[in-house]
């Protein structure tokens, strides 16, 4: 049993490396136009688990969690257009600079329940928002911060891919070890894990943190490549509805649903932008709509605990 | 001389202008099986509420082993040594049975030292079946042993139980009485219990409190409290006069 | 000048409890926060612009028009859509309430378009001691207070809101008195709706609004709901007077963005502080 559990880790890292080496090698080969393609979709799956690690694994739902997403984004502008820093350096203080804004906010937020925390995140993106207009000193307002154009796309690119790979394997972390099942207590059982001594205020603010950390690289590359930001483009709405209908879609709480997710949304959403951009929003409701109706644990929820079911009637036969 | 595990001092727990528990002083000793009894809405789960940290008391303070606890949080009482097994099972139903036991945090973080425990714990409990299931398969009377196994994985040294023997069969509640004394007097683990069943707890019981409108009105031998009055009146009302 | 600015920040506060209430009423009997609440305003308002403004339909006659469309479009959403997560844990309603604001918000936008619209009914104001205010706002604000008045006899007298009452107060109870519980739901899920879309049609009388309203306003609809408390329906016109008045002193005396500001961060503020709110029922928290 041991040997061929053994033989079937060494594959899955085998394969895990095969794929990360084909997409390090694959700018080489690729257009301008498609390795933005591939950056969108880097972001969108980094987002997808961002989302996924706080809301899908502790059952804390967020609206709102494009507010680290904004950070990050201004943390950037700011870094680079006002004190010259070098880019690598700013995102790296953009990531820290959201984590830190992160543990407060969640000490406080996420000693709310349900709705109330997902509503008051929502309200604290568009405080954020309302904020970024306002400040015009540090922001510009509604004018923006014009930055320097970026000329290798590729620099982005493995940016994107390191965040990307990075978040995936905390997410594989979180679902294979103890401090992963903490975690998921909490979604299960708040008040029975705090009975059995985990101390649940400790397990959700991380998972919060490590959310707004990875929202907040995310949108500080998000602005490195588009060159600009302004409220609009750093609280993104149409991106944090993106988020949760990605992870929804492909299976909240899930290792694979947020990938899943993500390129079946990021393709989607590819393709219906060059349509009417009214009709795509639209279309994004429906499907939120009809996957929470009919298939709440989305695509890879749905397949898991169906192959699960199978499993347990086959141990329950064998044992009668 | 009994060494007491828990003491409550003057304690007092309001809701709005309901006074739920009003105690004045009360010790549970090591190693003893108390039962606590008392009329619906007497205020017992309020009382385990305000032990264990989930309620804070207007008044008043609780002690364990000599240390005061009242302003402690749940998770750290519960780290301390007091184990809670609620009413309706709280096992986590969409992780494995085997799972339920590993993630419970417990001093020693040998890994090896703790799979032996748990896989001794599921075999007493006989759930070593079922460790890679789902919890949520279980039957109701095999959760609440899961629900013991994953308190004993904590090294209590006082488990509360509110209202266990409800919803279980005769055979599985002389199964749980089993346990419990097997427990007692193997570790020296004390029991608090809260049920309904009078009849078990003066069975099980060696010394019952009963709590009527949050304050204590008997404290003793099962045998006494069968035979107090005011215990009798409490839970049937005072008889009419014609 | 500042008293005209708060006298206009009370009238809006009626307009701001109606739809508050709708959005208590639906918590209450149904457990779900209707984060759609906001979009059936936006419909209710822009149905009754199209019905009044371009098709000509008198303002009275079009009122009840967009009260009848609502009110059918909210219980094919319920019982089509919520009916299937109540019993789930809220998370999966408000996710789903998501889905359909968003697809209403942007079909709104793709029939209206964004361009800001409003109906101007009545011109004339009322001049009373160096104030003057304008009389179309009186008018809704009394009409504001007559529909209250008109729930709040409906809640107490009727079948169906003793019905609404109970369910809200313990739901196993009122299903074991032999009331069809699915009917309560849908029924008040559908008045909420209409509440919300009668609130809409007083908006688009006195403000120009474009289809993004209900994105906006549905933050202010909540912090009135939680400033004044869950539950407590005196406590959501003591809410709104609190939301509306700190909008519009705010945006009269620094601007209008500021406004926004001010009330998201009373809104964080007492959800941090004090999240029952002022009069608000502890248990829903």
């Amino acid at each position: 049993m041991k040997d061929s559990e053994k033989n079937n880790s060494i594959k899955k890292v085998i394969v895990f490396f095969l794929i990360v080496l084909s997409l390090v090698i694959l700018p080489y080969f690729l257009s301008s136009y498609r390795i933005s393609f591939f950056i969108t979709i880097f972001m969108y799956v980094v987002l997808a688990y961002s989302w996924n690690f706080i809301s899908g694994y502790t059952g804390y739902v967020s609206f709102g969690q494009i507010v680290f997403f904004g950070l990050g984004a201004y943390a950037f502008a700011i870094l680079t257009s006002n004190f010259g820093m070098n880019w690598g350096l700013a995102v790296v203080l953009a990531a820290i600079i959201s984590s830190l804004f992160a543990v407060p906010i969640g000490l406080v937020m996420l000693r709310l329940k349900g709705p109330y925390f997902a509503v008051g995140m929502m309200g604290l993106s568009q405080f954020l928002a309302a904020i970024a207009f306002n400040w015009k000193s540090l922001t510009n307002g509604a004018v923006g911060i014009y930055l320097p154009p970026v000329f290798s796309l590729s620099t982005i690119y493995y940016a994107f891919l390191g965040a990307m790979i990075a978040i995936f394997l905390l997410t594989w972390k979180l679902e294979n070890s103890n401090f992963g099942l903490r975690i998921k207590t909490i979604k299960e059982d708040e008040e029975g894990a705090e009975a059995i001594g985990i101390n649940t205020t400790f397990y959700k603010v991380f998972a919060f943190t490590i959310s707004a950390c990875f929202c907040g690289i995310a949108g500080a590359l998000q602005i490195y490549y588009l060159s600009y930001i302004d409220p609009y483009v750093a609280i993104n709405m149409s991106l944090n509805l993106m988020m949760i209908a990605m992870s929804l879609v492909g299976g909240m709480g899930t290792m694979w649903g947020p990938l899943v997710g993500a390129l079946m949304l990021g393709q989607l959403s590819e393709f219906l932008w060059v349509s009417f951009p009214y009709i795509y929003m639209i279309i994004f409701g429906c499907i939120i709509v009809v996957i929470i109706a009919f298939l709440p644990s989305g695509i890879v929820g749905y397949v898991t605990q169906y192959t699960q079911y199978r499993k347990d009637r086959m141990n329950n036969l064998i044992k009668n | 001389m009994k060494k007491t595990i828990v003491h409550l001092e003057s304690l007092q727990k309001n809701f709005g202008g309901l006074v739920a528990v009003n105690i004045d002083s009360l010790d549970i000793y090591k190693n003893s099986i108390t039962g606590l009894i008392g009329p619906n809405g007497a205020g017992k789960t309020t009382l385990f509420n305000v032990i264990c940290g989930n309620l804070k008391p207007e008044n008043g303070d609780v002690y364990f082993l000599e240390e005061k606890i009242t302003s402690l949080k749940t998770f750290q009482i519960a780290r301390l040594g007091i184990g809670r097994v609620f009413q309706i099972s709280r096992i986590f139903k969409g992780l494995s049975v085997r799972d339920n036991l590993f993630l419970v945090p417990s001093k020693n973080t040998n890994l090896e030292v703790i799979s032996k425990r748990i896989e001794s714990l599921l075999n007493d409990f006989g759930l070593i079946d079922f460790s890679d299931n789902y919890a949520g398969i279980l039957s109701y009377g095999q959760q609440k042993m899961l629900e013991f196994a994953r308190i004993l994985m904590m090294d209590p040294k006082i488990i509360l139980l509110d209202e266990p023997f409800s919803g279980l069969n005769p055979g599985e509640v002389e199964k749980l009485i089993k346990i419990i004394r097997k427990l007692n007097s193997e570790t020296d683990i004390a029991f608090l219990i809260i049920d309904h069943a009078v009849s078990i707890v003066l069975r099980l019981c060696e010394r019952v409190v009963v709590l009527d409108q949050g304050k204590i009105i008997a404290d003793g031998l099962p045998n006494e409290i069968e035979k107090n009055e005011r215990c009798i009146e409490a839970y049937l009302g005072r008889p009419f006069d014609v | 000048m500042g008293i005209q600015v708060v006298i206009n920040g009370i009238l809006l506060a009626g307009v701001y409890t109606v739809a508050a209430v709708g959005l208590n009423l639906i918590f209450g009997v149904l457990r779900v926060a209707n984060i759609a609440h906001g979009e059936f305003l936006m419909l209710g308002a822009f149905l009754f612009f199209s019905l009044t403004a371009v098709v000509g339909i008198s303002p009275f006659i079009s009122f009840v028009f967009v009260g009848v469309l609502i009110f059918l479009l909210a219980l094919a959403v319920e019982r089509f859509l919520v009916e299937r997560v109540v019993k789930q844990p809220m998370a999966i309603s408000l996710l789903l309430l998501y889905g359909v604001s968003i697809f209403f918000k942007n079909l709104g936008l793709n029939i209206w378009t964004s361009n800001y619209r409003s109906i101007n009914i009545i011109n004339r104001t009322i001049s009373v001691g160096g104030l003057s205010v304008s009389l179309i706002r009186i008018i809704i604000f009394f009409i504001a207070i007559g529909l209250t008045i008109g729930l709040a006899v409906l809640l107490k007298k009727t079948y169906i809101g003793k019905a609404i009452r109970s369910t809200t107060q313990n739901p196993e109870l009122t299903v074991a008195c032999g009331v069809d519980i699915k009917k309560v739901r849908m029924f008040t899920f559908a008045l909420g709706a209409i509440l919300a879309a009668f609130s809409g049609c007083f908006f688009i009388m006195i403000y120009s609004i474009t289809p993004e309203v209900g994105s906006s306003i549905i933050l202010k609809l909540f912090a009135v709901v939680i400033v004044g408390g869950l539950g407590s329906y005196l406590g959501t016109f003591l809410g709104a007077l609190v939301i509306a008045l700190a909008e519009v002193l705010t945006s009269f005396y620094i601007s209008t963005q500021f406004g926004d500001v001010a009330i998201f961060a009373v809104f964080l503020l007492v959800l941090i502080i004090r999240p029952q709110g002022f009069l608000g029922e502890r248990q829903y928290v």
